[in-house]
Formats: structure tokens, sequence, C-alpha cells
């Protein structure tokens, strides 16, 4: 037999009880935050480090150009989002539908990422490849072009944000990436409100 | 309507039978896994081993060599019978006054209908475009039934969200439930289950049924709740009291 349980009718409410952080915010606006260094040395250490690194260890030791994609946001107070936030915010915003182009990932971290499935392969495009076509600030070029300039292996993508809503704006992020298994930053974002003349600052 | 064999046994024997029936539910608990556990799917099982500790408490409290009554117990499922359950855990759970005992308060007196449990302040853009500060209140409420002709305890715990922002509460959560009799409120958790006596004394199935919750339920925060009262059930200051007859 079915049971039916008919919860109660509520009590009326007579006083408040403290916040104890039962549910979630939805973060629908995201901040931009300072970037963390994972490695524990100074700049001056670190350089020193790197005058070792070119010497001795491999072009391709990915953990210490990813310290030094990381050292060099911050030296540039390029503000990064945080990514749970970013992909939080477009879930939300476009009911699950939006699109990451250019994703060079591999296909765990993007689950990780993005909480669902994929079908297992890596897809994607180094920054020097015109793969989104919409409106992209000035501000962001240059933001782009300095980071890639200094780490010619970036690879770049663009989350491109589809929302039933009639008249919201879509909302893009742009996201840098040593690789697959590495770190992804989101280092600006932007609606198609604003001007293509760069603004100054984050 | 064919009525339940209840029998009136006497109040240490009432102890005995409720302690068995207490260890037992309480090392099956602790036999489940972590994740099980943290989402939220026993937790109607949780709050009814408070109830049966509540009663043990209030059962040992007002009887003696002096005073001796008798308690009704359900011979159908070996299991006090619900009514005296739900009043012992509601009257245990008045005579907390310490707000240390907030929580075990309010699970216990979800037995007798909505509970206030947390007034939440939240940033939430639902339905307006932008982020604007909100106040939700988060309420429990504990349901047990044994159907007639059923030699089996029925339990559902409930989770539920009031809001003067209507607009939070039609878009805010990933699983919402509401109904007419409660106005007002939207449930974003339901977990339901039931305990039904073995052959062999003092020992018992039970059988989770399924559980439906809301991604923006902090499950695993209520769980350690649950699992820490379960643990170290006793209150911070002993009962009130009773009044001279």
């Amino acid at each position: 037999m079915f049971l039916k349980f008919a919860a109660r009718e509520p009590k009326p409410k007579i006083t408040k009880a403290d916040d104890h952080g039962f549910i979630d915010n939805d973060i629908v606006s995201v901040k931009p935050v300072p970037i963390e260094l994972k490695w524990d040395m100074t700049d001056e250490e670190f350089e020193e480090y790197r005058k070792v690194a070119s010497r001795f260890l491999s072009a391709g030791n990915m953990e210490f150009q990813e310290e030094s994609l990381r050292r060099f946001l911050k030296k540039n107070n390029i503000l990064i989002y945080s990514l749970g936030d970013v992909l939080k915010s477009l879930k939300f915003k476009s009911d699950g539908k939006f699109i990451l182009r250019s994703l060079n990932i591999s296909a765990d971290k993007y689950k990780e990422m993005n909480g669902r499935k994929t079908n297992g392969w890596s897809i994607g495009g180094h920054i020097s490849s015109a793969v989104f076509n919409s409106f992209v600030p000035l501000r962001v070029v240059k933001r782009l072009n300095l980071v890639s300039i200094n780490f010619p292996k970036l690879c770049c993508f663009i989350s491109d944000v589809r929302s039933d809503w009639i008249g919201k704006p879509p909302e893009y992020f742009v996201m840098v990436t040593l690789g697959v298994n590495f770190e992804v930053f989101a280092i600006d974002m932007w609606t198609e409100d604003e001007s293509v003349v760069a603004k100054d600052g984050a | 309507m064919p009525s339940r064999d209840i029998e009136a046994i006497s109040y240490k024997e009432a102890l005995e039978r409720i302690r068995k029936l207490r260890t037992f539910l309480v090392a099956e608990l602790n036999k489940l896994d972590r994740d099980s556990l943290s989402k939220g799917n026993f937790f109607w099982l949780s709050t009814y081993i408070l109830a049966l500790s509540a009663q043990e408490m209030m059962i040992s409290s007002v009887n003696d060599g002096l005073i001796a009554s008798d308690i009704p117990w359900d011979s159908q499922v070996n299991i006090p019978s619900t009514s005296a359950t739900v009043g012992d855990a509601t009257s245990y759970a008045e005579r907390l006054s310490d707000p240390k005992d907030h929580f075990l308060k309010a699970l216990l007196l979800s037995f007798s209908g909505w509970t206030l449990l947390s007034t939440e302040k939240k940033e939430c853009a639902c339905g307006k475009g932008k982020l604007q500060d909100i106040s939700v209140d988060v309420l429990v409420n504990t349901a047990l039934r044994v159907e007639p002709n059923s030699n089996q305890l029925s339990l559902a715990f409930f989770v539920g969200v009031q809001s003067d922002d209507q607009e939070h509460l039609k878009c805010h959560y990933s699983y919402k439930e509401t109904r007419s009799r409660d106005e007002g409120l939207i449930i974003i958790h339901r977990s339901r289950g039931h305990i039904r006596p073995k052959n062999s004394y003092a020992a018992y199935y039970y059988v989770e049924e399924n559980l439906n919750q809301a991604e923006q339920f902090r499950s695993n925060k209520l769980a350690e709740i649950l699992s820490g009262l379960i643990l170290s059930f006793h209150p911070t200051l002993p009962l009130q009291p009773l009044p001279p007859l």
C-alpha cells in the first residue's frame, strides 16, 4: 500500500532562529579575486629558481610553467574569477545550456568543472585560432595578447551562454590554461553591452 | 477501523525494549557508508532514534519506585506506540531551554509539526536580474505512521523553506514540493523509509524507500548534526522538575 505523508501546516513564526547555513546561495554575479600562488617562495626566490629551471629543467616542466603563469597574472594585476562560481553562474543563467568553446582540458577535468560527463575526448585549440566569432571587448583582447605573448603554450576558451530568458544579454568569460589536467584561470568577463574600447583595471 | 494490538507494559519492561530497539537501530546506522548518511537518505531513521532516546529519558525521569506507569506498546511492530513516542519526544523537547540544545529541540518538536531550524540571510537574484539580500526560514517535520493491519512503521522526514520572496521559492531550488495545506512553504528534502520486526526478538528490518532533495540543501551539514546528537544524547541541563501534584 502506498503511504502518503501529509506534512502538517506550518506553525506561525514567533521568533527567528540563527543562521546555520543549510541553504546554498545561487551566485549569479561573480566577482574577481586576487590570484593565489601555489609555491611557497618569494618573487626573488622564484626568479632564482627560474634561472636554474631555464638551464637544467625540461622546457616542458608544466608545474613550473603554471606557477609562472600565476605569478605573471598576479604581477600584472589580472584578477581571476573562481571557476566554480563562473560555472555556477553560467549554469544558472542559461538553465544549464551554456557551451564552452575551444575547450582544451581532459574529460575528467571537464566533468569536474561542468558536473557532467563528456564522450572522453579533449577538444580545443590555441589562442591564435579563430574559433570565437562574437563580440569581444578590446580590453579582453589586449589582456589575452599580454598573457599569450609571455606564455606561447597557453590555451584559451570562451564561454558562450545561451539563455532562454527573453531580454537577458548573454554573458561571457574567457579562460586560459596550460593544458589538460592543469588549473584553469578565468581572467575576464563581459557582456554585449560593453563598449569595444578597453577599460583600465580589472 | 480495526484497532491495533497495543499492550500496556511496565515502564521497566518498556525501557528495556526501547533500549534494545535504539541500540539495534544505532548499530545499523553506523554500518552505513558515509556517502549515504551525508546525502540524507536516512534522516528519517536518525530522527526516530533521537525520539526514542528522548522517550527513554522521559520514562526514566517520571517513573521511580513510587510512581510506576504503564507504557503502551505496539505488539505487531514491536515498538512503543507512535503516539507515546511523539508525546514523550515533544514533552522532552519542551523542557530544553539551553540555546545549545536548539537542534535537538527542533528535531524532536518536528514530530508534532513544522519546526524552525534556521533563519538564513541569502543572496539571491531569482527573477530579479541582480543579487539582493533575502531572508529564508528552514523548517523540519517528521511524520511516523503505522498502517492498520500492518507490522511496519513508516517514517518520513521533510525539510521545508519559507520566505517572503516568492520568486526565490519558485526559482531557486532544483527540487521542490508544494502542498495546499502548507501554504507559503516549499519542501526541498523528503526522505522516507520503514522499520518492521524480524522473527527474532529485538531485531528489525529497516528499508530506505526514497530520497528527493534540492541540490541547494546542504544535507551533509544536517547529517553531521544528527550524527553528533545521536552519539552524545544528553541535555546540557537536567530536566525541569515536575510540578507538584
